[in-house]
């Protein structure tokens, strides 16, 4: 058996001296929206859709350093972050030892869609977030196998190409900083897509008592860690519209939630004054704005 | 748990060191242990369902020896009652409900039985039907009933094979799990080398050949002539190299432990005949059918009709079996139809007379294998609508546009390509491995080469399994939905 041992860990040795350099260089070199949110622990953070994952800027939320750092934006998209037990788990497993002893803070964007589902189907579980094994590493080598879409050969042959067609800035505190759109891009074509798809979604959906529990969960879980927030961003006023009729019992939810836990709910949907690349995706300015506002309320 | 996952990278080593670190009384309660934990990885609640079929099937076998007469069989009864009431509540209600909804529906009524809403537990139909080989067993005589709770559960739970077989017989087992298995340094070796081949299959051929069929197979609308086609032949070495791979992985890691499974299958796409090609592929499934519903059924003892429809209500079953879905019933009742055909046409005169020559046998395989691949469309098929569809589009082929014309969204479109050519090269090096292994030599050529050598042939494999894996999709092993 001691035979058969030392030669395992010698051809393991062999393996990992070879093949991981390898892919930790295709790893550092890989260059996309959401790499920088697996690449190390945080201790508070930003949770939800991908409104808060352009809308939410972290440095601007703790600029007052009253918070313990760092601060991640750790929100996606619609489709990989709602809320429910593949984000639950994510998100546990992204929280420091908390070295540091000032309060953590935790900023949970809500939209009826975050806690919709349709027929009690979570396709999240089969996305990056219930896919990965490993949350936290530069590089992370884990998450450039699972979410390159396609095999580290590839990625070899196309190394240090950044995402195409990038509108935005991928900060390493996690928050997509929108720049511009394409050159070319017909705004009004693409803001009517979006609102047909989220018409088609709005009759396919309802709201999902399965999510709803697991945000509470979620909200008991960081509650134990720090100060807990659940905030609604705007949105522009045809996607308003859209969502009110889907919900309007949305706002009286949360606040009923936010207090069973004794959190604070802020509530931006029905304010004005912001602008939005598309229907409900805010610009920089308007993102930087909006989290400052919610760092001087806090 | 996966095979192919890095829990399991690590759940193996720990699991098989204090296998043969602990005394031999206590390792069946690592064992048994080990295998709860790698079935809860998946649904932990339904290890309840897995608990209440092993205590049913444990004290039915006691009675079964027990008893005499009548009680025997109402022991056996309950038993089999027990386990396929299980399938048919978690696989088979909604299909049958669903039929059910649409005859009543013709009749202008509306169905009152509620579907239900609950995930299919992991491994269900291979479980039942090992449990089921048991109690049968013992009623015929052939095994003794097992006292000992814990070795009884554990031949069901047995990891390596508990979510997709082999499926076991209790006379090749059984005995195992009371036998003591000392560390032996050739076995464990040959085990680790099975499972090095069984994750190449698996991840390097099978879940590359996936992407393409995948596609074709999800936008039945788009693809036409040869690019289905090719999807076609696709599918057949993906399924066979998924659950191949998973036979290969499970046989081999319980090996390394000292226990000897069966045979899954042997190089099935080289039969020349439907007949022959049953012997090959999932072999412990095809022999359950046997023993367990053709030959109870009556075999070919009853006269010749009688055989034949013998042998479509096994292939039916068969089909049922594998899936709740018209798309499988038709598959199965292909497979049937083709054996009753070689019966019927291997009857004519002149077809007896044929010298089984070379030509005769090249013929032979090519209309074999083509009879399977067809087979397989409604096999992968997503509905009878999909299968049709592409079928018709096989028979669409522009020669203006001769080519495989795909995206397989790898970014770019040379990456597709690439990736077409490596899906190519691949099943070459997999029919060129399997002509070596069915001169059955492949063992003795391993044990041939220099040492050197082979740790090349194994890092070679590994770097492949690394950098050629596509790990960004599902890959779940095909069989893992039956």
């Amino acid at each position: 058996m001691k035979k058969l041992i030392v030669k395992c860990l010698i051809f393991a040795m062999l393996i990992t001296g070879t093949a991981f350099p390898l892919l930790y260089r295709l790893a550092a070199a890989r260059q996309d929206r959401f790499v920088s949110k697996f690449s190390y622990k945080t201790e508070s953070m930003v949770t939800g859709s991908s409104r808060a994952l352009l809308g939410l800027n972290p440095d601007r939320i703790g600029k007052s350093e009253r918070y313990a750092g760092p601060f991640l934006n750790y929100a996606f998209t619609q489709v990989t972050s709602p809320y429910g037990e593949t984000y639950y788990n994510a998100v546990c497993r992204k929280l420091g030892s908390g070295k540091d002893q000032k309060q953590k803070l935790f900023i949970l964007e809500v939209n009826p869609v975050s806690v919709s589902a349709r027929e009690e189907h979570y396709p999240e579980k089969e996305m990056i977030l219930g896919r990965l094994s490993v949350f936290n590493m530069s590089p992370n080598v884990d998450y450039l196998l699972s979410s390159a879409q396609r095999p580290a050969y590839l990625l070899y042959i196309d190394k240090g190409k950044k995402e195409e067609k990038s509108a935005t800035i991928f900060h390493t505190n996690g928050w997509n900083e929108f720049v511009q759109l394409p050159e070319g891009t017909d705004t009004a074509k693409l803001n009517r897509e979006m609102y047909e798809a989220h018409r088609k979604l709005f009759s396919e959906f309802s709201v999902s008592s399965y999510r709803l529990d697991w945000l509470e969960k979620t909200i008991r879980y960081l509650s134990e860690h720090g100060e807990v927030v659940l905030v609604r961003m705007p949105v522009e006023k045809r996607m308003h519209a859209l969502e009110s009729a889907y919900c309007p019992e949305f706002d009286s939810r949360m606040e009923a939630l936010a207090g069973a836990c004794k959190i604070r709910y802020l509530n931006y949907f029905n304010t004005e004054g912001w602008s939005f690349y598309d229907l409900h995706h805010m610009t920089a300015e308007s993102a930087n704005r909006i989290s400052k506002a919610i760092s001087d309320t806090l | 748990m996966l095979f192919n996952s890095l829990s399991f990278l690590v759940f193996f080593p720990v699991v098989t060191g204090l296998y043969f670190l602990l005394p031999h009384k206590y390792r069946w309660l690592l064992l048994l242990l080990a295998s709860c934990y790698f079935y809860m990885a998946f649904v932990p609640v339904y290890i309840l369902i897995l608990g209440f079929t092993i205590i049913v099937d444990y004290f039915a076998g006691i009675y079964i020896e027990k008893l005499s007469g009548k009680q025997r069989k109402w022991a056996l009864i309950a038993s089999l009652f027990a386990n396929i009431g299980v399938l048919a509540v978690f696989k088979y209600w909604n299909f049958l409900n669903e039929n059910l909804s649409l005859l009543l529906k013709n009749f202008g009524t509306h169905n009152p039985v509620p579907f239900l809403e609950i995930l299919l537990p992991i491994g269900l139909s291979f479980h039942t039907f090992q449990a089921m080989s048991y109690t049968i067993e013992v009623y015929r005589g052939k095994q003794k009933a097992e006292r000992h709770f814990g070795i009884y559960a554990l031949y069901v739970m047995f990891y390596p094979q508990l979510v997709a077989g082999p499926i076991e017989r209790p006379q090749n087992v059984l005995h195992q799990f009371h036998e003591k298995h000392s560390f032996d340094y050739q076995r464990v070796v040959e085990g680790l080398r099975l499972m090095l081949w069984g994750l190449f299959k698996k991840i390097v051929i099978a879940d590359r050949l996936a992407v393409y069929v995948n596609e074709v197979y999800r936008h039945p609308d788009q693809y036409h002539g040869i690019t289905v086609w090719a999807a076609t032949y696709c599918f057949a070495f993906q399924i066979y190299c998924d659950f191949s791979g998973y036979s290969d992985i499970a046989i081999g890691s319980a090996r390394v432990m000292g226990f000897s499974l069966m045979q899954n299958f042997n190089l099935p796409y080289f039969a020349t005949s439907v007949r022959e090609f049953w012997s090959r592929w999932h072999i412990s499934l095809s022999t359950w059918f046997r023993d367990y519903l053709y030959i109870p059924l009556g075999g070919n003892r009853r006269g010749e009709l009688r055989w034949l429809i013998n042998l479509l209500i096994v292939f039916l079953v068969s089909g049922l079996w594998h899936g709740a879905k018209w798309t499988f019933v038709v598959w199965g009742a292909l497979h049937g139809t083709y054996l009753i055909g070689e019966i019927l046409i291997g009857k004519i005169g002149f077809v007896k007379k044929i010298r089984p020559a070379l030509w005769v046998r090249a013929l032979r395989w090519f209309i074999t294998f083509h009879l399977v691949v067809f087979a397989w469309i409604f096999f992968r098929a997503d509905s009878m609508h999909d299968a049709l569809e592409l079928i018709r589009n096989l028979t669409q082929i522009d020669l203006t546009h001769a080519g495989i014309n795909i995206h397989l969204g790898y970014g770019d479109p040379l990456f597709d390509k690439i990736e077409i050519l490596l899906c190519g090269f691949m099943i070459i090096l997999l029919l060129a491995m399997n002509m070596v292994e069915r001169k059955g030599e492949i063992e003795l050529a391993v044990k041939r080469l220099r040492s050197p050598v082979r740790w090349l042939i194994y890092y070679c494999m590994v770097m492949m399994i690394i950098f050629l894996g596509n790990y960004s999709g599902k890959s779940d092993f095909i069989y893992f939905q039956f």
